[in-house]
């Protein structure tokens, strides 16, 4: 048995119990918890309006003060930030003269500064027009800290500030991509992003999602533990990794699906197309996972539950991890976990295309 | 303000003869029996005998003379958007075996824990699920008057995929 590690049957038992204490409360106590979530809704809901030119003007000067400062005191992301809010402010709308006005940048960073004023522009439209404002519509949606590139932890963030989050990390931590943000696709449009590579003028689609949280796998875990499936398992060792893993795979291969149908299908048919999955696990990973070394576990084991054909899907398929918490730019940021793409099962059949 | 100030204009309503009879459904009755979830509003089957396609008009009237505002689909009243809903076979029998529960000097008429899982079931909308699964793991639920609802009503394609997706609740 590991130490440190979770101790499912002790979590499964706390949740219960904590279950029945709510649900033995006086019917009384139970309605004003009601009450109190219900006004707490109202709150987020009054929070969201349209904010006027002159507001968002505000607020972009103060996050550019606050960028200065942060470039002074030696934060390594602060100048490339400060660059996204400088287009901002100045007006630029349009990708190749953004490019253009980032061209001292190296390859690497200006792709990171395109990326951050694709990201700020997005919290610039959202104030301006912040959707699910009424209630019949959707979840009201505003950036909580407009023209901020932290994210972190990721519960109850926007999804698309995830996607951007995700996407940062991924071209933070691989400056050798050559890859540049063209384009936020948006949320229920197809892809995510598309990114042109910087040599061969290759078109990629990105697809960014979560491929599990901490609730669905302590979830899986107690709905397994119920069925006992499996009765001599213990509910240390490896358990964790595997259920961890069977998640990831199956997002995997319900995006694979995806991916090949309808609207997704039809922007990938172009010729030069590449496609890309960017899977992160959402889960505390000091709750979930064993301490010592587990990610080699999860990543062979999904790697072991896809077949070529979910594989072969994307051109790339990535694990970006430690997405739960905010990770500072610079060289102790670990790299994104490649689990296998078309790219990777050629060249592990040792017959790369390219 | 809030729930108990809303579900005392139910009581209003009895004894002004605006209704026949009622019952709280929904994440509201859910919490008389089990762990309290979130919810927007305030659901409530009805009953009037003798009314026809305007069943909500008289009590819509009452409540907006007692301070209510028009909100869509809803009336909120005392904050709590309440929403009257007409009895279809299965509520209409749920108003009447409704269980009156105690909110301090308050007699309120709650779903039973049954036909609010059945109700769950028949809408079957993600959160109708999970309350239906919470509901199935409660220790009080009566399994077999649950099991005739679903005969009674001919829910049993609907309970087939619920059971398909959720085997372990099946023990």
């Amino acid at each position: 048995l590991s130490e440190g590690g979770p101790h499912w049957e002790q979590i499964g038992a706390a949740k219960a119990a904590q279950r029945r204490q709510a649900a033995a409360l006086p019917p009384v106590e139970k309605l004003k918890a009601l009450d109190r979530l219900r006004e707490r809704r109202n709150q987020i809901y009054r929070a969201v309006r349209v904010f006027d030119e002159a507001e968002i003007a505000r607020i972009l000067e103060r996050r550019l003060v606050a960028a200065r400062r942060r470039e002074l005191e030696g934060d390594p992301r602060a100048r490339l930030e400060l660059r996204a809010l400088q287009l901002l402010q100045e007006g630029i709308d349009d990708h190749g003269q953004a490019r253009a006005r980032l061209a001292d940048l190296s390859v690497d960073t200006q792709a990171v500064s395109l990326l951050l004023w694709m990201w700020f522009r997005h919290h610039q439209e959202l104030l301006r027009n912040p959707p699910g404002r009424s209630r019949e519509s959707t979840s009201p949606r505003q950036p909580r800290k407009p023209f901020a590139a932290e994210v972190g932890p990721l519960g109850g963030r926007l999804n698309s500030d995830r996607e951007f989050w995700i996407l940062l990390r991924f071209l933070e931590s691989r400056p050798d991509h050559g890859l540049f943000p063209t384009a936020y696709v948006g949320q229920g449009k197809g892809w995510d992003f598309e990114m042109v590579e910087g040599l061969s003028g290759a078109r990629w689609l990105v697809e960014v999602t979560e491929a599990t949280t901490t609730e669905q796998v302590e979830e899986r875990l107690e709905r397994s533990q119920r069925q006992g499936d499996e009765p001599d398992l213990t509910w240390f060792g490896d358990e964790p990794e595997r259920i961890v893993a069977g998640v990831c795979a199956e997002t995997i291969r319900r995006k694979a699906r995806q991916a090949t149908q309808g609207g997704k299908a039809e922007s990938r048919a172009q010729p030069g197309t590449r496609t890309m999955l960017l899977l992160y696990p959402n889960i505390d990973e000091q709750r979930v996972l064993n301490s010592e070394g587990p990610w080699s576990q999860v990543v062979q084991r999904i790697d072991e539950a896809l077949d070529d054909q979910v594989v072969a899907a994307f051109d790339q398929l990535w694990l970006v991890r430690d997405s739960s918490e905010p990770l500072a730019l610079g060289a102790d940021l670990p790299a994104p976990t490649l689990v296998r793409g078309r790219d990777e099962s050629a060249r592990r059949a040792g017959r790369l295309d390219e | 303000v809030g729930l108990v100030e809303a579900l005392a204009e139910m009581a209003a309503m009895v004894e002004a003869g605006k209704i026949d009879g009622y019952a709280v459904g929904g994440a509201v009755a859910a919490a008389f029996y089990i762990e309290p979830a979130e919810t927007e509003d305030l659901d409530v089957f009805i009953t009037v005998e003798g009314a026809g396609l305007d069943l909500l008009a008289g009590p819509y009237a009452f409540l907006m003379q007692r301070g209510g505002q028009p909100r869509g689909a809803h009336i909120e009243i005392h904050g709590v958007p309440l929403q009257l809903l007409g009895s279809d076979c299965l509520a209409e029998e749920g108003v009447v075996r409704a269980r009156e529960m105690q909110l301090d000097d308050l007699r309120v008429r709650v779903l039973p824990p049954e036909y609010l899982a059945a109700l769950a079931l028949k809408v079957g909308r993600s959160k109708d699920l999970q309350r239906l699964r919470a509901l199935l793991e409660w220790e009080d639920f009566n399994r077999s008057s649950f099991e005739d609802l679903i005969r009674r009503h001919s829910l049993h394609d609907e309970w087939a995929k619920f059971a398909q997706r959720f085997p372990e609740l099946l023990d």
